[in-house]
Order: C-alpha cells, then structure tokens, then sequence
C-alpha cells in the first residue's frame, strides 16, 4: 500500500493537473482565436486597400495595383495573392489577379469571413473576402454629360467589386503551435511545482505523526507506564495521541490484573510445594521401614491431588475468561426451577439439610443466559453462602428472585451472615484466589468461585455487586438479562 | 530444646514436628492462631515456628502474645508472602527470622537452631563449659584437651538434658523445666527419666575426665557450671 505522503501527492497533481488542463484548452483556444482575428484583421485592410485602389468613373475602371502587387510579389510571391472582381451587371468580372485562380480561394471566400484552404501548391493558405461599391467619381466636363446620359449609365454610378486576398497562413499555424507549446510547458511546470508543494506539505503536516509514531515504538513491555505527551501535537492528532494512550491504560489494567493473578496462583502452590518438599526431605534423613514410606507415599499424593485441583480450578477460571459466552446463549432459562434444582444439588453435596436454603422466587421466569453459566453463577454462590456465611441453622441463607419487568432484568439476591467479612472485603472478595482466611488453603478451597460467577455473569451482560445491609449480613446482587 | 510449630497445613505441620522430634527436640504443634498462642503461654519454648496465615488469629497476633512472655523465644516466620514489605512487616511484628515457602528442612533447622541460641543469648553454635564442647549444630559433645577431642557418645535425651543445661548455663533448670524442654506433650515420661539421664551424663563426662560439671542444686534442679579451680 503506498503511503499517505504518495497518495496525496498523485491526487493532487492529478486534480492540478485536471484543472490546468482544462484552463489549458481554454487558453490555447482564446489565444488562438486572438491570432487568427489578428490574422483576419491584416487580410481584411490588405482586401479593403485594394478595394480602395479601384476607381470608377462610370464608364471605365481604374486601379492601380502596382505598387501592390510589387509588395506582394516581394514579401509574399511564394504563397496567396490577390483577385479584385467587379460586377458591371454581366457577372463578376476579373479586374486584377495575383497568385489566386478565379475557381478555388475566390469561390470558396465568403463575403467578410475568412476561410482556410490550399493554392495550387498545395500550401496552406488563408483567404479573405471583401465586397464593395465604388462610386463613380466623374470631372466637371464629365459631369453634365452624365447628367444627359441614360439612366442605364445612371445606374453603372456604384460599381459592386469583390476583393478577395489570400495569405500563407503558416506563420499563424507556427505562432499558435508556438503559444500552444508554452501553454503545455507551463501547464506541467504548474503541475510538477504544485505536487511539490503539496509533497513538501503533507512533509511537514507528517512530521508530528512520525513524532508520535517513534513515541509509541519507544514504549515497551518494561516500560508501560510511559505515555504519549499530548501536549505539542496537533489538534488532530490529539484524538490519535489520548486513544493511544487509553488503549495503553486499558493494557496496563489487564496486565496488572494478570500479574496479580499469576503471582496469587503462584502462592497458591507455594504451601502444597512446601509440603511435599518437607514430606520428602524428612524422610530421605533417615532410614525408613516400608510402611512409614507408604505413608509418605500416600501423603505426597494427597498433596498432588490438591495441586491437580488448583490447577483445574485455574485453567477453568481461564477457560470462563476466554470462551465467548454469548455464542453460549440459550433462548429462556427457567431461572426460577433451575434455582431450586441447584440449591438442592448444592445442599446435597455439602451434606446440609435442605432447609439451609429458603428461595423466595416467583412461578417462572425466563432469563437469558447458558444453563451452564446460569449453575455455575448460581451454585457459585450458594455453595459459597452454605460453606462460609452460615453460622447456624438458625440463620439459613436466603435467596430472593426479583423480575424486573420493566428493565428486562433478572434479579437474584443471596443473602448470609457476613462471618468475619466486613466493608473492606466486598471490593476484593470477587477477585481471583482471594479467600478471607488466607490460610484457608487446604480445604479445597482456592477462592475462585466467585471470580468465576462474576465473569459469566459480564459474559452474558450481567453484574454481580456484593454489599452489607447491616454488620452482620452480606448481600450478593446478581443481575441478568430476562425476557 | 523444646520448639513449638504452628501451622495449619496438616502434612506440614506434622512433616516437621517429626524432622525435628528426629533431630532430637521436643516438638509440640498447633494448627491455628488461638492453640498456638494456649500453648506457648502453656510451657516455655525455645524456638517457634510460625506461620503467618493461620485459621483464627493469624501470625502476627501469636508473635503479639508471645512478646507478652518473660521468656520469649525466638521465632521463625514461615510464609508464602515473599514481597519484601511481607519481610519487613513480619520482622518488625517480632520476628526473629523469615522463611518463605517452600525451604529445605536443613535451612530450617539451621535458623531455628540460630533464633534459639540468640533467645538464650548465645551467639555461637558451639557452647564451651571448662573442656567440655557442645555442638549445638552437630549435636555432639565432646571433652577437649589440647588438639585431643573425646566424644562423650551421648543419646539424643541425653544431648537434650545437656544442651537444655548448656543454654542456661550457671541457672538452675528444675526437673521440671528438663522435663518441659527435652520431652514434648506425646512423649510418656518416667518419672526418673530426668534423673537417670543426669547420671548416664555424668559418668560418661567422669570417664572423659570432666567431674563436676553438672551440680545439684537442692529444691532448684541442676546446674552446669564452670570447673571449680
């Protein structure tokens, strides 16, 4: 793909180009007409010349082309002439004629206009037509006797004469190819001068675009707090230069937010590693019978089982951050009787009575989501609630459903005794492998859960927020599209 | 030396209770915050490990309680918190020494060992009465004469009476305190145990030519103190 720099260049001499071409025409046409009016002009006084050289005295014409013809036959021998007609009532009659044959130029001139055509050399020519009246010019002698003369002789008073000159027109032809090649010269000067100025320009509008862009190129992954300066850029890289740099924050934000989790993940093993280490090393220190290696045995296992499940417990909470949910999407959920299924598998699992749980929710509600995500968010949740927000059975977990009609939304609010957790823990209990006793490692327990609830429930356009409603309650809000 | 391990991962807990009971101390275990500060207020410890992240109270209120204490021992930290302000804020809570998981046992054993000789202010790991050399490390005693070094060829118990002595050097330890620092809470012990290592001591220190050593002190315990001149 060629660049902006020669993109805009060859537009622009193709528009420069386009509107110098056009002018061009129009230049070359005016400044030719110009010329073959000037043209005109020489033959029209070179014909009424003539025409002014005839003298009629009512009898008989006079003229005298001598001095004419010597000036022509010595400037212009080689091509044109002239022919003077007069029309005594007979019939155009030749008068004089100089270089013209009576058929081709002087047939083919129309009266005050001129036209382009060959001589008998087969050069170009131009010819010209001028049709006059000359007056009888009469003595006084003359004069009575034309009194007495008939009204024949009377009417012989204006004699009709047709002049018509002819010249080589090539020093026209050359002058307007001449002129012709100036304009073209200049048109591409025009042109070259303007895509150079252009080129020049767009340069220079560039400059502060490679600015940024080798601003950019310097921010590298050790160094992503960097940003680019907005401040010097122009007004319409600014949009370019704060996009860049919210792309940047946005990176940042997910790198950190990796960060923190590989380094959780990382701790998470740090005890499982340890304990295996220690089950190991203590026995290497002395000689072991069978059954105390067994037991090392067994306990080694026991914990590689637990770091089996931590990392199936991670890569599935990777798996809900990768997968698109929303190609997941199922048409209508019962939310309502998927509820209670869960609760009930929940409370199955954990060996808890089914009365630890009361839902409060109405007959039916569709909400749009995945049957899978919906019991993943939902048992999350719940199974959360029973293993740690419950103290007795004299404070079950309540669930309550909400169809907000009028929103679309599905609302499911679980609520348990906050057990130790408090105001401070409502931002970070969503985080991944955050448990509010940390040490609270071997049980199984890798504080993913609700990490994993709350990405499917953004996956499928919902939220989940967590409050206190008073010191010893906690609140978790699930909000899902419903029909 | 009698150490206290509060931890709550079973299998780590119990993996170096019995590295430790090997070696030849007395190990009680606790696997939360509030058992392990029942039990350090219980008997005198000379070393604990800690760890930091425990069900209840965590590390730091334990090392709280134990800075309450006449006597307090010297702790080592255990964690998976290894940024350095973990470090310091560890440290600066009260204790004596900071281990990251996961460690060697032999590392372990070496800062505990450091933390329960400083507790009892002694900076090096070899304690010397008269000729008579303690390794702490090596756990080994031995009579020194000239370039000569005779193993006195002690028991793990009776490496333990003499090292429990030995730290305390010029006090008396009451049969008691012996009992306390040298059998832990699953030990059965006999009630002679104490006094019957006493004299195995004694006559494997006579035979190496290191008589008197150890006295009795009447209605106080035993005593290891300098050769009279």
């Amino acid at each position: 793909m060629r660049s902006i720099r020669a993109q805009a260049i060859v537009m622009s001499a193709a528009a420069i180009a386009v509107v110098v071409l056009a002018g061009m025409v129009a230049l070359d046409a005016l400044l030719a007409r110009e010329l073959r009016t000037a043209f005109d002009q020489s033959l029209r006084a070179r014909a009424e010349g003539l025409a002014a050289l005839v003298q009629w005295d009512g009898r008989t014409i006079d003229f005298d082309f001598s001095e004419e013809r010597t000036s022509w036959v010595g400037s212009r021998a080689a091509t044109g002439g002239f022919a003077v007609d007069c029309d005594r009532g007979h019939g155009w009659q030749p008068i004089e004629r100089l270089g013209l044959q009576a058929d081709a130029s002087v047939a083919n001139a129309m009266a005050d206009s001129a036209v382009d055509g060959l001589d008998a050399g087969g050069r170009s020519i131009r010819s010209m037509q001028v049709r006059a009246r000359v007056d009888a010019e009469t003595s006084e002698q003359e004069s009575g006797e034309t009194q007495q003369s008939s009204g024949e002789e009377q009417a012989a008073a204006a004699l009709p004469i047709r002049v018509t000159v002819s010249a080589d027109r090539s020093p026209l032809d050359a002058q307007i190819t001449q002129t012709r090649w100036l304009i073209i010269s200049s048109a591409l000067m025009i042109v070259a001068c303007g895509a150079t100025a252009v080129g020049l320009a767009i340069a220079r509008g560039l400059r502060p675009l490679n600015q940024l862009s080798e601003e950019v190129a310097h921010i590298e992954p050790g160094s992503e707090h960097a940003r680019v300066a907005t401040t010097y850029l122009q007004a319409e890289l600014r949009p370019i230069a704060s996009q860049v740099n919210a792309l940047l924050d946005r990176a940042h934000s997910v790198i950190e937010r990796e960060r923190g989790f590989a380094s959780a993940a990382s701790h998470e093993f740090r005890t499982p590693l340890a304990e295996a280490r220690m089950l190991l090393e203590v026995a290497l220190r002395n000689e072991r019978s069978e059954p105390e290696w067994r037991a090392t045995a067994r306990s080694s296992l026991a914990v590689l089982a637990r770091m089996q499940s931590l990392v199936d417990a991670l890569l599935a909470a990777a798996r809900h951050a990768r997968v698109d949910m929303q190609a997941l999407r199922e048409p209508s959920i019962d939310a309502c009787a998927a509820i209670t299924k869960i609760v009930d598998g929940t409370c199955a699992q954990l060996g808890r009575p089914r009365h630890s749980v009361v839902v409060e929710a109405p007959q039916f509600v569709a909400v749009e989501c995945s049957g899978a995500a919906f019991e993943s968010i939902v048992g999350n949740l719940v199974r959360n609630a029973l293993e740690h927000g419950m103290v007795d059975d004299a404070s079950p977990v309540r669930i309550e459903v909400l169809h907000d009609r009028e929103r679309r939304r599905l609302c499911i609010s679980v609520l348990n005794q906050a057990n130790g957790l408090s105001h401070a823990d409502l931002d970070r209990m969503f985080d991944p492998l955050w448990r509010k006793d940390r040490a609270r490692a071997g049980d199984g327990h890798f504080g993913l859960g609700l990490s994993v609830a709350r990405t499917l429930a953004s996956a499928f356009g919902g939220s989940i927020i967590a409050s206190m409603p008073d010191a010893s309650t906690i609140r978790v809000d699930v909000e899902l599209p419903a029909c | 030396m009698r150490i206290l391990i509060v931890e709550d991962s079973a299998i780590l807990r119990e993996s170096l209770a019995k590295g430790l009971r090997e070696v030849g101390h007395a190990v009680d275990t606790a696997e939360c915050g509030d058992e392990g500060i029942r039990r350090a207020m219980e008997a005198e410890y000379d070393a604990v490990v800690l760890d930091w992240m425990l069900p209840g109270q965590d590390g730091l209120a334990v090392l709280a309680a134990l800075a309450r204490r006449s006597h307090r021992p010297g702790v080592v930290m255990l964690t998976a918190r290894d940024a350095v302000a973990d470090r310091v804020r560890g440290l600066d809570a009260g204790a004596d020494d900071y281990l990251v998981k996961p460690f060697a046992f032999e590392e372990l054993l070496a800062r505990v060992h450091a933390v329960a000789r400083r507790a009892h202010g002694n900076k090096s790991s070899v304690l010397r009465v008269g000729s008579l050399e303690i390794d702490l490390v090596a756990r080994v005693a031995s009579a020194v004469t000239g370039e000569t070094r005779l193993d006195l060829g002690l028991t793990a118990r009776e490496f333990a009476v003499l090292e429990t002595l030995a730290l305390r050097k010029g006090r008396p330890v009451s049969r008691l305190q012996l009992e306390d620092h040298v059998y832990d809470g699953r030990s059965r012990v006999f009630s002679n145990a104490i006094d019957s290592a006493i004299s195995s001591i004694r006559a494997k220190m006579q035979a190496a030519h290191l008589p008197g050593l150890i006295e009795t002190r009447r209605g106080l315990g035993y005593v290891l103190t300098e050769p009279r001149a």
